[in-house]
């Protein structure tokens, strides 16, 4: 299934991402040889999920739980200081992580 | 007089961790060493992201205050170990080899960082990668390359392997005897293949990931690169075990119990299977040491037999397909508002799309896009959905291959160490590297990468061993005879450098 260019400008606008100049000449045809190289996959034995199973377990099986005991999570300080500059509101919007506006 | 210190690059885990015990060395003398062996080896190699020297010079003090008060440390008491830079360790940088996390410090340590330091290791800093793990020649990091130590004197020199290039480097350089690095599709494997180094990839689910910034959750791995099969035994018992942070870490025998390790004296009654699917296609350049890897297995008393896994040349494009899969969905995290990098827009959209336009680098594009394609309306069905049935039925003939066979063998991979810059521009060449090692990450099995000598460039060839699910004995046990069969020394010879053979 070759990628065209329309497809190539949708999954670019869906994963958010910009592109480089260079990377937007070079990638389509990147992105075009892997998934003709993926296309293989049609010719191989597939299992289906167990019923209901959707998880990946390879070695693992039957259900996990943990007691229901709360315990402290990271302190909010802590959290902000790895924010982007700009995203460190002052009052009101202290303690908040600040974003542009939606347009 | 402390000489041992002086020669910390030769010295293994064990028997680092046994001197320092029994008083016979100083934790300080081997951190000393070490620390200076980085100085003199990073200008060449520049296997590390950042060196914390005080720290850990403090730390390895704190060691010696313990031992001299009759406390056991630990069974890595005193050994300085290196940690791939997309495992936490907190309070310092966390940077998964990308822009966009250039500046991120962690406020938490991974629990498998964190279990060795409670087993006494002094950890001397972090290692480079490819950028957040992808990749297979540490091409893609932001901060650089890190080349090979068996090839500094030439121009421009090879690749370490990737995405792990920094720790398997650190290691074969003589800079520390053990290194953390971390395995998706062969990640500490075929960098341990190319340095000349063993790497252990354990059964998914035996190390907790909580700490570990993912890529591709049902394929990430954290496993250690060693000078021998007995300290990657050692660092394996220290690692494993469950951990209430990661619900698919759960507690199985043959981890904790790896260790005190003594490989048998001879593989007599062992089959080794080796698959009869792959190379039925492609050229013969890994031919000639692999085989003479099984006829080392057969002086040893190993019975090769050959053994059908018919899905097995389909192993690196279904891995293709899951971890990119995977990894559009857990790079999403990096969106430019909590932290990292933040692009200064008008918008929210244009936050996000500068932020990680620009932060990420394009290998990381090029899977996020092919993931975010292979999970897409009208695509999942025929790419993501296929691609994990093709992975299920693979595990199930391979768990059939070893109803007949105690392991199965492979080349590491299937070339040496290629030139840096060869294949930057032709993503579907890199790849290739690891279409051996992409079998174990879809089976979710355990595999190690153990040299099985030089070839005639003078580069080194690796052998792979894969067992069953929980069964990191068994590989550990072939490895070990193998190892000793060999006789291979990791002592890559560094122009200008003395001798390491003092009297």
């Amino acid at each position: 299934m070759p990628l065209t260019t329309d497809e190539i400008d949708w999954i670019t606008d869906l994963a958010r991402l910009h592109l480089t100049t260079e990377e937007r000449r070079a990638l389509p045809e990147q992105l075009r040889q892997i998934v003709g190289f993926v296309d293989q996959l049609e010719g191989f034995e597939t299992d289906s999920s167990d019923d209901g199973d959707d998880g990946w377990q390879p070695t693992v099986s039957g259900p996990i739980e943990a007691e229901d005991e709360p315990a402290p999570g990271l302190p909010r300080r802590q959290v902000l200081a790895n924010a982007p500059a700009s995203a460190r509101g002052e009052e009101p919007l202290e303690g908040f992580f600040v974003v542009p506006e939606v347009r | 007089m402390d000489t041992a210190g002086s020669h910390a690059g030769s010295l293994t885990a064990r028997g680092i961790s046994a001197g320092v015990r029994r008083r016979e060395r100083s934790a300080l003398a081997v951190t000393n060493a070490c620390l200076a062996r980085i100085q003199a080896m990073e200008p060449r190699v520049r296997a590390f992201l950042g060196v914390h020297e005080e720290e850990a010079r403090e730390r390895a003090e704190e060691i010696d205050r313990r031992v001299a008060r009759g406390e056991d440390p630990g069974p890595l008491a005193g050994v300085p170990v290196a940690v791939k830079d997309n495992l936490a360790l907190a309070g310092h940088r966390l940077t998964c080899g990308s822009r966009i996390l250039a500046d991120y410090r962690s406020p938490f340590t991974a629990t498998a960082v964190a279990r060795l330091l409670e087993a006494g290791a002094v950890v001397v800093g972090k290692t480079n990668l490819d950028e957040f793990a992808m990749g297979s020649s540490c091409e893609s990091s932001a901060f650089g390359p890190t080349r090979n130590p068996w090839s500094l004197d030439q121009k421009p020199g090879r690749v370490p392997g990737g995405s792990s290039g920094g720790s398997a480097a650190a290691v074969a350089s003589g800079c520390v005897p053990l290194a953390l690095g971390t395995d998706t599709g062969g990640s500490v494997r075929q960098p341990a293949a190319f340095c000349g180094v063993v790497g252990l990839q354990p059964t998914w689910g035996r190390v907790s990931r909580w700490g570990l910034v993912a890529f591709a959750s049902s394929l990430d791995q954290v496993g250690p690169l060693t000078r021998s099969v007995a300290d990657a035994a050692l660092a394996l018992a220290v690692l494993s075990g469950p951990d209430g942070r990661d619900a698919t870490c759960r507690e199985r025998p043959g981890g904790k119990d790896l260790f005190p390790f003594e490989p048998p004296a001879h593989l007599k009654g062992w089959k080794v299977g080796v698959i009869t699917e792959l190379g039925e296609r492609d050229n013969a350049g890994w031919r000639q040491p692999f085989e003479q890897a099984l006829d080392r297995l057969r002086d040893l008393g190993a019975q090769v037999v050959g053994v059908s896994v018919p899905n097995a040349p389909a192993a690196l494009a279904a891995y293709q397909v899951v971890a990119s899969s995977e990894a559009s969905a857990n790079l999403a995290r990096f969106d430019g508002v909590r932290y990292g990098r933040r692009e200064p827009t008008q918008d929210l959209r244009s936050l996000y799309v500068e932020s990680r336009g620009r932060g990420f680098g394009s290998e990381v594009k090029r899977r996020i896009l092919l993931g975010t394609f292979a999970l897409a309306e009208g695509c999942r069905e025929a790419y993501y959905q296929r691609a994990r049935g093709v992975g299920r039925a693979l595990r199930r003939q391979l768990a059939a291959a070893f109803e007949r066979v105690d392991v199965v063998v492979t080349p590491t991979t299937p070339e040496a160490a290629f030139g840096l810059g060869e294949r930057a521009q032709q993503p579907l060449a890199m790849y290739r590297s690891d279409r051996f090692t992409t079998l174990a990450s879809l089976a979710g099995v355990p595999a190690v990468a153990v040299p099985s000598g030089l070839d005639s460039e003078g580069l080194p060839r690796s052998l792979q061993i894969l067992g069953r699910g929980w069964d990191e004995g068994r590989i550990l046990a072939a490895a070990g005879a193998f190892e000793r069969a060999v006789g291979f020394q990791c002592t890559p010879a560094v122009a200008g450098e003395e001798s390491r053979e003092r009297g």
